[in-house]
């Protein structure tokens, strides 16, 4: 009880940060320790493969990801006046309404089992025990996510890609390929001609 | 002589169709005379096709058939208790009488094809004006041919689109879009009470094919015994009526009383129109339509004697607004009016031949005196008023010369065409076993006195025209060879149409077309017996008319001076003028009341509907404004709708696991 | 052992914090943050049910939502980046020309 209470003040802390600094470095990092929170979190719930996976694709790959294009941007904090001045204190209203609503809903929970039985029944969540779920009962869910990653990858590109400039570029090279003594004269500073 | 033995005829309206759709589609491109050729070759090719059908079916007893296998109207009948389906097939039919009325039909109009492109020349319109001829032939063509009232109506609603688009073909100017609207409503009017009629002959005969229904009455009628084939009574009910209607939608088509208004403002049309359609052809439909509907007549006494009291009273009318009417065409108008009369009295009185025969002799004279009449007008650049006429018969020779033979023919001087069929009319008229002998009576001194009448204003028109001293201002020519050879063959025919019907007491066997008909379109039953000299006396008496009314009129005209302004100022000479108000009649009696229900109807519209629909688009598009403020563009406005309204749910589940 | 109640308790509040978190900040990259966040709390929500029914369904399940979220960040990053280039704000609030 007490781990979970160390934890579950982190994590909440973690939270806030998140959402009350006004730099997005500091958002973010906040975010990576409430994320490291509920690995540790994951772990006391025996989901052992599921906390390594937390560390290394939350807090590893997307935090960084996230911090990558922050740094990107570089964009400075927000400035002008609040269009919507009225939906802090509407959120907030909201957010404690939903989170004390939902906090009770969670005291109405009756465990339907033993609660020692069904963590043993658990095995400690090890990679072993979640691969054999995952390729038996979550097989077509697991193909489907592995398209989807893919498509993910293909749209993430296509998103970010300068398409017409590069066209533009080829076209000029090819254009000029039967003069010899003007390709020679713009090869050095075209690297796309080298190419073609 | 093989190709007798194939059924072309059926081609006859699909050559002016064809031609009508090539010069719709490609007639713009043309240069002048081509479409006007391209047009008259065509319709020159259907009179061959005429003259084939009518060698061909002269010596048949039956009708020869063209069907297509094509159920182009579905229909169900009862058949003891159960409906079968029974549909109508799309088929033409060649008679005796249809033959006959495609000759007129191609033989006229081939004529005055090639009189319009001298007409027409110089025209914006040249090509339209042939595609819309050559449309009303194939038409025309399409209604005499056809083997059932639905495949006639087809025929019948098609002149009637192109007797609109015709009269108002110089549309530019409003009076002639008037004129066309105005045929064109009032033959709607027309037409709604021959659908009618062939919906109850549908209902009683069970068929809509024409020689089934006159076949159904067997060939011999016996008054006040229940015919064979049918159970249809004699004069039975649902036949009068249905003859009723037909003489309804007859009378809007041929302009008789009371649907006759729209026949003299159609003038508005170019003169070859008002030859060919408004004349010849079209207007004759509705003889045309009781003249085949001969079995439903000849056992519909009642509805008989209407056709011939409406003929005559027509004929009264015509004759009696033609005599004082200053326009060259207009007094043609009224005459074709009158003539139409005549026919509807003769295919009224049972004597069927006898209004064919008017007809074709009518065709004859009143195209020629209408294409003479275009000729005038094309000699003097468009003036239509005969009191700035006169004179013209040494400037324009021969259209005096066809003119005087029209003139004499349409008032009825022996041996011109006209003297026979009015004859024929006349004596038909005396002896008709329909409505009794003192209404056969009446409508033959009716008809003497419109005989009289028809003489007397002709020769008007003759004498304002041709005769005296030219009065007007421009400076006349004579047509082109092109506009008088139509002219002479005219003459021609107005000079010896007369003699295929000649009267009996010539001979038992002398009236060819009579005989010619007697399978097609038998003559009813009943007929009153009078003697050899008695219908000689009958003749004398209307040749006496005939000559009577022109010295009346040459006495009125010597005595009045040429413009006539003494006589026309009389209360009398103005109602003739003013068409004996019938016009106006209409608009007191319709119009003013109609227009009064449409002005209320209007503020309804405008200050009731139009303000309770405008005031539910308004207030949708206000309660849409309203609710588009949430629509702020605001991905957080909207996000927080969303947290709002879970954060309301997840609070009403707890709540409610607290109860 | 601790009951499943406190970490649905501590689930809800964390969703509720991110909640707030992404309607109160006003640029897209600290909304995508409080985004994870929101799907965090659902997953150790699914972590706890997973423990007290004794069943590896639901970790399974928190797996595949891993992965999701991973393809959603490269995606949604792609999109901010895209925009950016278009306008250079990562404003949300800039972004309001699809209004009624």
């Amino acid at each position: 009880m007490v781990v979970f209470v160390i934890l579950a003040v982190l994590a909440i802390a973690g939270a806030l940060g998140t959402i009350t600094f006004k730099s997005g470095i500091y958002s973010a990092l906040s975010l990576v320790g409430t994320l490291l929170t509920l690995a540790m979190m994951y772990v006391t719930l025996h989901a052992q493969f599921l906390a390594s996976v937390q560390v290394m694709v939350y807090a590893g790959a997307i935090m960084v990801l996230f911090l990558f294009v922050i740094m990107l941007l570089n964009e400075s904090q927000m400035s002008g006046a609040d269009p919507l001045p009225w939906v802090q204190p509407v959120a907030i209203a909201g957010g404690i309404v939903m989170a004390a609503a939902l906090a009770f809903t969670a005291f109405q929970f009756k465990a339907p089992k033993n609660l020692e039985t069904a963590t043993a029944a658990l095995q400690g969540g090890t990679p072993g025990v979640i691969g054999e779920t995952l390729f038996t009962k979550f097989l077509l869910p697991f193909e489907a996510v592995s398209i989807l990653l893919l498509i993910a990858v293909v749209g993430a590109v296509s998103l970010v890609h300068r398409q017409p400039a590069h066209n533009e570029a080829l076209e000029t090279t090819s254009e000029h390929a039967t003069d010899d003594a003007y390709a020679d004269e713009v090869s050095s500073s075209n690297p796309a001609k080298v190419v073609a | 002589m093989d190709f007798l033995n194939h059924n072309l005829f059926a081609l006859m309206p699909v050559l002016p169709l064809l031609g009508w759709l090539v010069l719709i589609v490609w007639g713009k491109n043309m240069k002048e005379p081509t479409p006007g050729i391209i047009a008259s070759s065509l319709v020159f090719l259907s009179f061959v096709l005429a003259i084939v059908g009518f060698v061909q079916v002269s010596p048949m007893k039956e009708p020869l058939l063209n069907t297509l296998r094509w159920d182009f109207l579905p229909m169900w009948v009862l058949e003891k208790g159960q409906l079968v389906s029974k549909p109508l097939q799309f088929g033409f039919a060649l008679d005796h009488l249809s033959s006959i009325m495609t000759l007129i039909i191609t033989g006229i109009g081939f004529l005055i094809h090639v009189f319009a492109i001298g007409y027409m020349q110089h025209d914006k319109g040249f090509s339209r004006f042939f595609a819309y001829l050559n449309f009303f032939i194939g038409m025309m063509l399409i209604l005499v041919l056809a083997d059932s009232y639905p495949v006639l109506f087809i025929g019948w609603e098609g002149v009637g689109v192109a007797s609109y688009l015709l009269i108002g073909f110089w549309y530019t100017d409003r009076k002639n879009s008037d004129a066309a609207r105005k045929a064109f409503i009032v033959n709607r009017i027309g037409d709604a009470f021959l659908m009618l009629g062939m919906f109850l002959l549908f209902m009683t005969f069970q068929t809509l094919n024409i020689h089934e229904i006159n076949s159904s009455f067997g060939s011999v009628v016996i008054p006040n015994v229940t015919t064979i084939s049918t159970g249809i009574a004699y004069g039975s009910p649902p036949l009068e009526l249905a003859a009723l209607f037909l003489l309804l939608g007859a009378a809007g088509k041929s302009a008789q009383l009371p649907l006759s208004t729209w026949l003299p403002d159609a003038m508005a049309g170019p003169t070859p129109v008002s030859a060919l359609i408004h004349a010849a052809t079209m207007v004759t439909a509705g003889v045309y339509l009781v003249a085949r509907s001969h079995g439903i007549f000849a056992n519909a006494p009642g509805a008989s004697s209407w056709v011939m009291w409406i003929g005559a009273l027509t004929a009264v009318y015509g004759a009696l607004s033609a005599i004082a009417q200053t326009d060259i065409k207009k007094i043609l108008a009224y005459s074709t009016v009158s003539q139409l009369g005549y026919m509807f009295i003769a295919v009224g009185s049972g004597a069927y031949w006898v209004g064919i025969f008017h007809v074709a002799t009518h065709a004859f004279f009143k195209a020629l005196l209408f294409l003479s009449s275009g000729s005038v007008i094309h000699a003097l650049d468009g003036e239509q008023d005969v009191r700035q006429m006169g004179g013209l018969r040494e400037k324009l020779p021969t259209t005096h010369i066809v003119s005087l033979i029209g003139t004499l023919a349409i008032a009825g001087i022996i041996p011109l065409a006209g003297f026979f069929s009015k004859d024929a009319i006349l004596s038909s008229a005396f002896t008709s076993p329909f409505g009794g002998e003192f209404s056969g009576y009446l409508i033959w001194a009716i008809g003497l006195i419109v005989a009289f009448l028809t003489a007397g204003y002709m020769w008007r028109w003759y004498t304002l025209v041709f005769l005296g001293t030219y009065r007007g201002h421009a400076h006349p020519h004579e047509s082109s060879s092109v506009m008088t050879i139509p002219l002479w063959i005219l003459a021609g025919l107005s000079v010896v149409g007369g003699f295929i019907g000649l009267p009996h007491f010539l001979g038992k066997n002398v009236n060819w077309l009579e005989h010619f008909l007697e399978e097609a379109a038998p003559n009813a039953i009943g007929f009153r017996e009078i003697p050899i000299w008695g219908e000689a006396i009958l003749i004398a008496l209307a040749l006496a008319a005939a000559i009577g009314g022109i010295l009346f009129s040459r006495w009125i005209i010597a005595r009045d001076g040429a413009k006539s302004a003494g006589w026309i100022a009389t209360p009398f000479g103005n109602a003739s003028r003013k068409a004996l108000f019938l016009d106006q009649t209409y608009d007191v009696a319709v119009s003013a009341p109609a227009k009064f229900v449409s002005e209320q109807l209007e503020l309804a519209d405008t200050h009731g509907l139009d303000r309770g629909i405008g005031a539910i688009a308004n207030g949708t598009v206000e309660a849409g404004a309203s609710l588009s403020v949430w629509q702020s563009g605001f991905v957080r406005a909207y996000a927080v709708a969303v947290l709002l309204g879970t954060a309301i749910l997840v609070g009403y589940l707890a709540l409610r696991s607290f109860a | 052992m601790v009951e499943t109640q406190y970490y649905i308790a501590l689930a809800a509040i964390l969703f509720s914090i991110g909640a707030v978190g992404f309607l109160t900040r006003r640029s897209a990259i600290q909304m995508f943050l409080c985004v994870e966040l929101m799907l965090n709390a659902a997953n150790l929500a699914l972590v706890a049910f997973s423990r007290a029914w004794g069943d590896l369904i639901a970790q399974s399940a928190v797996f595949i939502i891993l992965t999701l979220a991973a393809a959603e960040v490269a995606i949604g990053l792609g999109i901010i980046v895209a925009i950016f280039k278009k306008r250079p704000t990562t404003n949300v609030d800039v972004l309001s020309s699809l209004k009624g």
